[in-house]
C-alpha cells in the first residue's frame, strides 16, 4: 500500500489550493470590472454631479433626478413585492396542503425567476400602464419591478421557513398557541434572516434593471423630482442606456460615472439590508 | 377515587399501520401514571392522542372514546384550550429560541392572559419546576444557553405557567444526566398534588421510582395495569416479567 498518495495532510492543501484558485478565477473579473468602472468614472464624480440636474441635452450636469429615481424605484419595488411574497411563501410552506396543484404553483413561481426582464416590462406596459391606466409612472414600474422580484422573495422565504425546526412549531402548538401565532410569533422571527436575502438580492436587481422600466416609468429627460405616484422619474441604468445609444458626444467617462454611481447607490442600499441582517445574525441563538 | 381521564376502546393508525390497538384505561385524579414499554409499543402515539398533537400528522385514523371531565376529547372543536389544559413535555427539551422570561410567558400571553398576570406566573412557574433559583437573574437571557436538564424544567415551567389539569411526560429524561433525571422526578412529585401526570418512559426504574400505577404495553396493546409495586414484585402477565427482567427491550 502506498501511503504516501493517501495522505490526508497532502489531500488537504490540494483541496484548499484547487478551491482557492477557482475561487480567485470567479472573484478577478469582477475586481476588474469594478475596477476599470472605478477608474474612469471617479473623475467626473464630484458634488456637483451628484447633486444636480442634467442640462444641455443630457451632455452636461448631474445625475441627481436619476439617483432619486433610482431610489424610489427600489423602495417602490421592495415595498409592494416583500408583503406579497412574504405572505405568499408562507402560505406556500406553513398553510397549504402537500398536494400537486400547491407543488405546482412552486413551479411555477420558481420558473418565473427565468422570464425574460423585457418580458416583465412588456406585461407592465400592458397591464399596469395601458389596462389600469396607470399611465407611465412610478406607480406601473414599481410594481412591474416588484412582480420581476417575486419570485426571489417567495423562493428566499420559503427556504428560511422551511430552516426552522418542526420542534419548535410542535412545542409553540403544544402550548396552545394557533399556527398563525405560531408562525407570527415563531417561524416568522426565526425566518428574517433569509428574508433579508431575498430582499437584498432585489434591490441588487431593481436598480440594475432597465427593460422593466423602460415602458412603464423610465424618463429619458425630466430635470425635476416627480410630485405623485403618477409622474414618470429618471433611473440610473435608463440614463446610462439613453447616453450610451441616443446622444453622441457624451465622453466615455461620464458613462463610467454613471456606471459607478449606480454602483454606489445600489451597495448602499445592500449595505443597510446586510447590517440588519448581521446584527439578527449576531442575536441568533439557535 | 375521581378519574380524570377515560379511555375506552381506542385504537391509532398511520395509514395501515396499527399503533394502538383497542386501548381502554382510566387515569386518576392527582395520580402519577407511569406507562412502560419497548419502542413502539404506542406510548408516544397514546399521549399524543391525550392532547390532540397527533392532529398534526397526516393520514391519522383514530376510534374509540376519551374523555376528560365532560370534554370529549377526540371531539372537541376547542383544541387550543384542550392543549392549555393538557401540558406536554417532548423526549428532547424545546426551549424556543426566545428568552427564558418570554418562553415561560409564551403560553398565557397566547391564550390572551393580561400583562399584569405574567409578572407572578412566571416566578410561580418557575419555582414549581424547581428552577427559579438557578435562573431568577437572568430571566432575560436566550433559553437556549441553558443546560439541557435545565431547559428540560423550562419546558416544564412552560407547560405549568398554562395552570394544566394534566401533565403528559414523553420520555423527558432521556437525554439528561443522572442528576438532572432525579431533579425532574423531585419534581414530578411535588406536581402531582395540583396535578394528573401521564409518564411515558422506556426506563422501568424511573416508572418504579415515581409512579403510583404502571401500565405495560406492548405492540399497540395495554398488557397490564397495577399498582407499581404490584407490577413490579409480581406481574401478572409473562411478558410484563420478561420486560422488567430486561430480557427483551
Amino acid at each position: 500500500m502506498n501511503f504516501k498518495k493517501q495522505n490526508p495532510i497532502n489531500q488537504q492543501k490540494r483541496a484548499t489550493f484547487g478551491l482557492g484558485l477557482i475561487t480567485a478565477i470567479v472573484v478577478i473579473p469582477v475586481l476588474l470590472i469594478l475596477g476599470v468602472v472605478f477608474v474612469k468614472g471617479i473623475s467626473v464624480i464630484d458634488w456637483n454631479f451628484l447633486t444636480t440636474e442634467p442640462t444641455n441635452g443630457l451632455r452636461e450636469g448631474g445625475v441627481f433626478p436619476a439617483i432619486v429615481g433610482t431610489l424610489i424605484l427600489v423602495v417602490g419595488a421592495v415595498v409592494w413585492s416583500v408583503p406579497f411574497g412574504v405572505a405568499t411563501a408562507i402560505y406556500l410552506v406553513e398553510y397549504s396542503p402537500r398536494s400537486r396543484a400547491a407543488n405546482l404553483v412552486r413551479l411555477a413561481i420558481l420558473n418565473l425567476a427565468g422570464v425574460p426582464s423585457v418580458v416583465y416590462g412588456l406585461f407592465g406596459l400592458g397591464v399596469f400602464v395601458i389596462a389600469l391606466k396607470f399611465g407611465a409612472s412610478i406607480l406601473a414600474g414599481t410594481l412591474t419591478l416588484a412582480l420581476m422580484g417575486l419570485p426571489v422573495i417567495v423562493t428566499s422565504t420559503a427556504e428560511a421557513l422551511k430552516a426552522v425546526p418542526d420542534r419548535f412549531r410542535e412545542a409553540s402548538l403544544a402550548l396552545g398557541a394557533s399556527k398563525w401565532q405560531t408562525t407570527r410569533h415563531v417561524v416568522l422571527p426565526n425566518s428574517i434572516q433569509g428574508i433579508l436575502t431575498g430582499i437584498i438580492l432585489e434591490i441588487s436587481r431593481a436598480g440594475g434593471e432597465t427593460a422593466p422600466i423602460l415602458f412603464t416609468v423610465a424618463a429619458f429627460y425630466l430635470p425635476r423630482l416627480p410630485q405623485s405616484i403618477f409622474d414618470q422619474v429618471m433611473a440610473l441604468p435608463m440614463h446610462l442606456f439613453a447616453i450610451s445609444t441616443q446622444v453622441p458626444n457624451i465622453g466615455l467617462d461620464v458613462r463610467y460615472a454613471v456606471a459607478l454611481t449606480l454602483l454606489f447607490l445600489v451597495l448602499g442600499i445592500n449595505a443597510v439590508a446586510i447590517s440588519i441582517r448581521a446584527k439578527i445574525r449576531k442575536n441568533r441563538i439557535w | 377515587m375521581v378519574k380524570e381521564i377515560i379511555i375506552k376502546s381506542l385504537s391509532v393508525s398511520y395509514g395501515n399501520k396499527q399503533a394502538i390497538r383497542n386501548l381502554s384505561l382510566s387515569v386518576e385524579k392527582n395520580e402519577i401514571l407511569g406507562i412502560i414499554g419497548p419502542t413502539t409499543s404506542g406510548k408516544t402515539t397514546l399521549l399524543t392522542v391525550l392532547n390532540r398533537m397527533i392532529d398534526t400528522i397526516p393520514s391519522v385514523a383514530i376510534s374509540g372514546n376519551v374523555s376528560m371531565g365532560d370534554i370529549d376529547v377526540l371531539t372537541t372543536p376547542n383544541i387550543h384550550s384542550l392543549r392549555r389544559s393538557v401540558g406536554m413535555i417532548f423526549a428532547l427539551p424545546v426551549a424556543l429560541p426566545m428568552t427564558i422570561r418570554e418562553n415561560v410567558e409564551y403560553g398565557p400571553k397566547m391564550a390572551g392572559e393580561a400583562k399584569g398576570e405574567l409578572e407572578t406566573r412566571v416566578k410561580e412557574s418557575l419555582v414549581q419546576a424547581g428552577l427559579w433559583d438557578e435562573v431568577h437573574d437572568r430571566l432575560d437571557t436566550p433559553a437556549l444557553k441553558l443546560s439541557g436538564g435545565q431547559q428540560q424544567r423550562l419546558c416544564i415551567a412552560r407547560a405549568l405557567a398554562l395552570k394544566p389539569k394534566v401533565l403528559l411526560l414523553d420520555e423527558p429524561c432521556s437525554g439528561l444526566d443522572p442528576i438532572s433525571t432525579s431533579r425532574i422526578e423531585d419534581t414530578l412529585s411535588q406536581l402531582k398534588n395540583d396535578m394528573t401526570i401521564i409518564l411515558v418512559t422506556n426506563n422501568p426504574h424511573q416508572a418504579a421510582r415515581v409512579a403510583h400505577r404502571t401500565a405495560f404495553m406492548l405492540k399497540g396493546e395495554l398488557i397490564e395495569l397495577a399498582d407499581t409495586d404490584t407490577l413490579f414484585t409480581n406481574p401478572a402477565d409473562n411478558r410484563t416479567k420478561e420486560y422488567i427482567e430486561g430480557k427483551f427491550g
